[in-house]
């Protein structure tokens, strides 16, 4: 099966095309199901953050030739599209509203089934995909999210339970302010923990964990209050190493807890060098096996939407409900996989 | 060795010829050695002093022996039972308990910080509170709050779970101070969670 996806939760616009030979949803990997195309768009990291109705005009400008482009690196008619899939969220209302209304007019056009996906589930399911996890305990930190999740049974049916989020912002959300605050270049966490290397002065920030969970605002508080007192790359050093070393230590808390002999690290923050280093020290010394999510899959694309859809496909579970959802719960739904 | 938390390895030891256990918090290779130090040193001190008040506030838990803030080490006397995350069920009745505990713990001052059933050692319908490895001396609704949540969090997607956070909520209401302020403090924390949903 041929699989178009659009990706538009946030800053990126993407649209993907995966060929799957898969004969049921549990046995899709690498090797029978590929990625032909993965094109992207993405709104710039400005000073004034983002301005949701700027990133939808964004969205809205660039779609047409990402979608042109996707196909034609791919080598793909639409009318060789067997199923349209999106992003049916979290995310920024605008921004989904985009994608959301891409894929249903190709489906409508077409005439082929929509397939609403959970943008958090396809973070985790690229991640499997692309590592080759089978049960791995899951680190999901991006922008808006940080989780730390495991499949885990409940009321009959499996779930991506929770075992420990943050209790305020997203930690890429945290260092995004950071580098905008600090006016980095580019002012964003890329800046911030291009930064962070060049720290040499460890200062003393608060050390935040509330048992398998986290919270960021006092920590982003406390360091920006050393803004100017101290050089920005001892603050963007500090503030990194305590935001890290807490995130490890509730993802080992809840390692010990759920006993999964596997780890992935998924999302756009997965790509933090530093941060791959901690967790592979952590995994080393409980003998696990440590995965991160290859840099392309790492950040918001349209790939991972079509991997998980192409699940949803395989098992027949295929939502009805497909508006747009900004504040959708990866632990919402069961997983039929 | 006897158990490995995520934080310390606990290992059989003696004291002044009985039986004892010996918590340590082992350094972190992935923390920078600076935060490392600082944060074992603190939290081995500070656990000593909020298992002696615990203590003297009534509440269940492990007797501390001795305490040794160089090597972050604490000697504790053995506590009896299982833990009541490796029970196949849960009654309402060791829920209620842990409720009774947790109210004991929060009108002496004392949040745990880490209260889930991982931390909890039930002997028949008695509980004993372990690890106060995270806890704090606090009577902010907030951390409290976070306690109640974290309970609740342990037991989430077992059958009986409406009867247990039920009862565990019946007990804290019955026995602490300010247990409503608590309660309401915890609905709000949910309400402003990531993507919660307006029922929880």
């Amino acid at each position: 099966m041929k699989i178009l996806a659009i990706e538009s939760t946030a800053h990126t616009i993407g649209v993907a095309i995966i060929e799957s030979k898969a004969k049921s949803a549990t046995a899709v990997s690498k090797a029978n199901t590929k990625v032909l195309s993965n094109e992207i768009a993405r709104y710039p990291a400005k000073l004034e953050g983002f301005i949701p109705r700027k990133l939808a005009d964004h969205h809205a400008k660039e779609y047409p030739r990402v979608l042109r482009a996707a196909l034609s690196k791919a080598k793909v008619a639409l009318a060789d599209i067997d199923y349209f899939s999106y992003s049916q969220g979290p995310g920024i209302g605008h921004c989904l509203r985009v994608g959301f209304v891409g894929a249903r007019s190709l489906s409508l056009l077409n005439g082929k089934p929509l397939i609403p996906v959970n943008h958090t589930v396809a973070h985790v399911e690229v991640g499997k995909w692309a590592c080759g996890c089978a049960d791995p305990l899951v680190v999901y930190v991006s922008g808006g999210n940080t989780q730390i999740l495991a499949k885990h049974v409940e009321r009959g049916a499996n779930y991506y339970h929770v075992f420990g989020e943050t209790l305020d912002v997203g930690i890429g959300n945290f260092l995004d302010v950071m580098g905008r605050e600090l006016a980095l270049s580019p002012p964003n966490a890329i800046g911030f923990l291009a930064l962070a290397e060049k720290g040499k002065e460890f200062l003393q920030l608060p050390y935040t964990v509330k048992g398998n969970n986290l919270a960021f605002s006092g920590l982003q508080s406390a360091a920006l209050r050393l803004k100017g007192k101290h050089p920005s790359a001892d603050i963007c050093f500090s503030a990194s190493e305590v935001a890290f070393s807490t995130l490890v230590e509730a993802t080992e808390r809840v390692l010990c807890h759920t006993g999964n002999k596997e780890m992935l690290i998924v999302g756009g923050v997965a790509q933090a060098k530093r941060l791959q280093q901690m967790y592979s020290l952590m995994a080393a010394d409980h003998g696990v096996r440590f995965s991160v999510v290859p840099p392309v899959y790492a950040g918001d694309q349209a790939a991972m939407i079509g991997i998980t859809a192409v699940k949803h496909a395989l098992s027949k579970d295929i939502r009805r409900d497909v508006s747009p959802n900004q504040s959708m719960r990866i632990d919402s739904h069961a997983i039929r996989w | 060795m006897l158990a490995r938390g995520a934080e310390a390895k606990v290992f059989h030891t003696t004291y002044d010829g009985e039986p004892a256990l010996a918590k340590r918090r082992l350094p972190k290779a992935y923390r920078l050695a600076a935060l490392d130090n600082t944060i074992r040193k603190q939290r081995t001190r500070r656990e000593a002093k909020i298992l002696r008040a615990a203590r003297a506030a009534g509440a269940k838990c492990a007797e501390l022996l001795k305490e040794d803030e160089q090597n972050c080490e604490l000697l504790l006397k053995e506590v009896e039972g299982t833990l009541l995350s490796r029970e196949k069920t849960i009654a309402p009745k060791q829920a209620f308990e842990a409720g009774l505990q947790l109210a004991l713990l929060h009108d002496a001052g004392i949040v745990h910080g880490d209260y889930t059933t991982s931390n909890l050692i039930a002997d028949g319908n008695l509980v004993t509170v372990i690890d106060f490895g995270l806890g704090e001396f606090s009577n902010a609704a907030e951390e409290k709050a976070t306690d109640v949540l974290l309970f609740e969090k342990s037991i989430a997607g077992r059958a009986n779970e409406p009867a247990l956070r039920s009862h565990f909520e019946k007990a804290y209401l019955l026995h602490a101070r300010n247990g409503h302020a608590t309660l309401k403090r915890v609905k709000a924390i949910y309400a402003r969670m990531r993507y919660a949903s307006q029922s929880q």
